[in-house]
C-alpha cells in the first residue's frame, strides 16, 4: 500500500519535473501579480505600522500558487484517462481510497515545491522569519495544498473532459482566489459574501500562512482573520470530508464507466460499421429469393 | 475437467443508458485455456472485458473470475488478473523502465523483485536498449509490447487482452501471438482475448463469436469451421450477377456473394468441381479453400470483417 502511494507520488513528481513549461508558468503568474497588483494597491492601501501591502500580499501569492498547482495536478487525473495511465491504477488491487489519497498527496507535494521556489521573495520583501516560523509556513502550505488537492479531486471526479478547464478556472478558481483574503483581509468583504469566504479552503490556507510570516508585525488594518488552531482545524476537516467524498465519487463504478473509461474519441464515422439486423442471412445474390 | 473454471459468466449484461452494450453472456473458461472473443465493432467485447476486470458494474447477471465475484471481491480479482487494454495505458512522459516500475510497485512487489521482473520483461520483449527512453519516442509496436510486458509483470493467473495486436505489422503480430502461446503453455496462464484479425484466432482453444451483445457461436475453431460445411468453392469473377443462375443450376446450391465474386459451401469440393469446368471457359477462376474463421464470422454476423 505504501509502495503504491509512493509509486503514484514518484510518477507525478517525475512528470512535473519534465514539464518545464508548467513550472515556469506557475511562478511567472504570481510574480506578475506581485509586481502589478502589489505596486498598484500599495498606493491605495494606507500602510501604517510595519507591514507593507506587498508583505501582506505574499501569503496570498503562495495561496495562488498552491491553488493553481494543486487544482491542475488533480484535474490532470481527467486528462490521464485519454492517455490511459489511470487505468493501470484502476485495475491494480488498491482500494479507491488509496488511489485518491495518493493522487491528492502528490498534488499537495507539487504545490509545496512550487511555493518553495518563491521563498526568496520573503527576504526580498524585507521579512525575516525565524526557522521555526519557516517550518510553520511549510506546514501551512502542505496542509492547505492537501485540502485544496482533495477539493480538486472532487471536481476531477465529476468532470468529463479537461476541456472544461477554462471554465473551472474562471468560475471556480478565480472566485476562490478573490474571496480568500489573498488581496485584502476577508473581513473587508460585504456581509453577503461572508458565507462564501468561510466556505473557501483557500481563506484558511492563506490565513494560516500569514501567521508565521507577519507575526508580531500586525498593523491595525492588515493582519490575520482567524487563530492558527482554528485554521488548522478547518483545513483538516475540509481534507477529511473532501477526500472521503472524492473516494466515494471515484469509487462509483457507474460513474467511472462514463468518465474515466470512455474510449478516446474516435475520428468521426471511422471504423464503426452500421448495425445490420441480427443474424442477417448471407447476402442473397441477384434478384432471386433464396431457395431452400 | 473437475477444476473450478477460471472465468464463469452467467447472464452477464450491461446497459449504457438506453444502449444495450452487452445483452446476456454465458460462458465458462477453464484454467490454462486460450479463449478468443470475436465480434464486429460495437458487439460488446470491450464492455464484457471491463466487467470481467471489475472496472464496470454489470447491469445484470454475474461473473466469477479467478474464484472471486467481480462485484463483491473486486480487489481479490484484481490481484490475480492482468489487463491489456485496447488503448495504451502507458505514461508517455515516463521511460519504459519507469512505466514498468510504477506497475510493479502498484502490485506491492519489493524493490528487488521489481527490478528483477523489469529486467526480465525488457529482455523478453527486446526493449533493453530503450530502457531509459521516453515512451513517447516508441513506435506503436514497441508501445504494444511494453503494454503487454506491463500486463504480465505481476504474473497474473488470468490475462485479459483487448485487441492486443491492433495496428501492428504482421511480423509484430506473429511475435506477440507466439509469446501468448508460450505463456499459456509454459506458465498455464489463462488467456481471454478479443481480436479483429480472425485468422489469428486459430491457435485459440475455443472462440466465442459475439454479436449485439450475445454469443452467437462458441466452440473450437475447427469445430466452428466444420459447422459451415467442409470446403468453400470460390468463383473468382467480376460478373457475379451473370454467374449466379448458372452456378445454381450446375450445383443445385445457393451461391453467396463474396469480395472476389461468389462462393459456395459444400461438404466435399471434389464432387462438384468437374461440373464447374464450363465456368472457367467463360473467364471465371475456380478455386477451393477450407473455410476460415472469417467465413464463420461472416455467416453468423452477416458482416464482413473490416477495419
Ligand atoms: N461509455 C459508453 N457510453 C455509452 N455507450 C457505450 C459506451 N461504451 C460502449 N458503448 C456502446 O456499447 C456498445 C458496445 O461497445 P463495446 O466498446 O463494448 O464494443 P466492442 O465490441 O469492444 O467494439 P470495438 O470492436 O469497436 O472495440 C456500442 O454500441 C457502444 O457504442
Ligand atoms: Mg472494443
Amino acid at each position: 500500500m505504501i509502495g503504491a502511494i509512493e509509486a503514484v507520488v514518484v510518477r507525478e513528481l517525475t512528470r512535473f519535473a519534465r514539464q518545464r513549461g508548467r513550472a515556469v508558468a506557475s511562478f511567472a503568474r504570481p510574480l506578475l501579480w506581485l509586481v502589478v497588483i502589489g505596486a498598484g494597491f500599495e498606493k491605495l492601501v494606507p500602510t501604517e505600522g510595519t507591514v507593507s501591502y506587498k508583505q501582506f500580499l505574499l501569503p496570498g501569492l503562495y495561496g495562488m500558487v498552491v491553488l493553481f498547482s494543486t487544482m491542475l495536478t488533480a484535474l490532470a487525473t481527467v486528462h490521464d484517462r485519454e492517455f490511459g495511465p489511470i487505468r493501470m491504477l484502476l485495475v491494480a488491487p488498491l482500494p479507491r481510497f488509496v488511489t485518491v489519497f495518493a493522487k491528492t498527496i502528490s498534488s499537495a507535494l507539487i504545490g509545496v515545491i512550487q511555493a518553495i521556489v518563491l521563498f526568496p521573495l520573503i527576504w526580498i520583501l524585507g521579512l525575516h522569519p525565524s526557522v521555526g516560523a519557516l517550518a510553520e509556513l511549510l506546514g501551512a502550505i502542505l496542509l492547505g495544498s492537501f485540502a485544496l488537492g482533495s477539493f480538486g479531486m472532487v471536481i476531477a471526479s465529476r468532470l468529463r473532459s479537461i476541456e472544461n478547464f477554462a471554465g473551472i478556472m474562471n468560475f471556480l478558481m478565480f472566485p476562490m482566489f478573490f474571496l480568500s483574503s489573498a488581496l485584502y483581509p476577508a473581513s473587508l468583504l460585504p456581509g453577503f459574501l461572508q458565507p462564501l469566504v468561510r466556505a473557501d479552503p483557500l481563506t484558511y490556507t492563506i490565513d494560516l500562512m500569514r501567521h508565521p510570516l507577519l507575526r508580531g508585525l500586525y498593523p491595525g488594518n492588515l493582519g490575520t482573520d482567524y487563530t492558527v488552531s482554528f485554521d488548522v482545524l478547518v483545513l483538516v476537516l475540509f481534507s477529511v470530508v473532501l477526500l472521503a467524498l472524492a473516494s466515494l465519487l471515484f469509487g462509483e463504478e457507474e460513474h467511472l464507466g462514463r468518465i474515466l473509461l470512455v474510449e478516446p474519441p474516435r475520428p468521426r464515422g471511422s471504423r464503426r460499421l452500421p448495425r445490420l439486423p441480427r443474424r442477417a442471412p448471407a447476402l442473397p445474390v441477384g434478384d432471386a429469393a433464396p431457395s431452400d | 475437467m473437475a477444476q473450478a473454471p477460471a472465468i464463469a459468466v452467467a447472464g452477464l449484461g450491461r446497459d449504457y443508458g438506453r444502449v444495450r452494450a452487452v445483452d446476456a453472456v454465458d460462458l465458462d473458461v477453464q484454467p490454462g485455456e486460450f479463449f478468443g472473443f470475436l465480434g464486429p465493432n460495437g458487439a460488446g467485447k470491450t464492455t464484457t472485458i471491463r466487467m470481467l476486470c471489475t472496472l464496470l458494474q454489470p447491469s445484470r447477471g454475474e461473473a466469477r473470475v479467478a474464484g472471486g465475484d467481480v462485484v463483491e471481491n473486486a480487489l481479490d480479482v484484481r490481484r490475480k488478473i492482468g489487463v491489456v487494454f485496447q488503448e495504451t495505458t502507458l505514461d508517455l512522459d515516463l521511460t519504459a523502465e519507469e512505466n514498468l516500475r510504477f506497475c510493479t510497485r502498484l502490485y506491492g512487489l519489493s524493490r528487488r523483485d521489481s527490478k528483477a521482473r523489469i529486467d526480465e520483461a525488457l529482455q523478453l520483449f527486446g526493449l533493453e536498449e530503450r530502457r531509459h527512453a521516453r515512451v513517447r519516442s516508441f513506435s506503436g509496436g514497441m508501445r504494444r509490447a511494453l503494454d503487454l510486458a506491463r500486463g504480465i509483470l505481476h504474473r497474473p493467473s488470468i490475462l485479459f487482452l483487448d485487441e492486443p495486436t491492433l495496428g501492428l505489422d504482421p511480423g509484430q503480430r506473429r511475435r506477440i501471438w507466439a509469446f501468448l502461446q508460450k505463456l499459456t503453455r509454459e506458465h498455464g496462464t489463462t488467456l481471454f482475448l478479443t481480436t479483429h484479425y480472425l485468422e489469428e484466432a486459430d491457435p485459440c482453444d475455443r472462440v466465442a463469436i459475439v454479436d449485439h451483445g450475445r454469443i452467437v457461436a462458441l466452440g473450437e475453431p475447427a469445430e466452428l469451421k466444420r459447422r459451415l460445411g467442409h470446403d468453400r468453392v470460390d468463383v473468382r469473377t467480376d460478373r457475379a450477377e451473370e454467374f449466379v443462375p448458372r452456378l445454381r443450376e450446375l450445383t443445385g446450391l445457393e451461391p453467396q456473394r463474396a469480395q472476389h465474386g461468389l462462393s459456395i459451401f459444400v461438404d466435399d469440393a471434389s464432387a462438384i468441381l468437374p461440373s464447374l469446368l464450363p465456368l472457367t471457359a467463360d473467364g471465371a477462376e475456380v478455386g477451393v479453400t477450407r473455410p476460415t474463421l472469417e467465413d464463420v464470422f461472416v455467416d453468423l454476423t452477416g458482416r464482413e470483417v473490416s477495419l
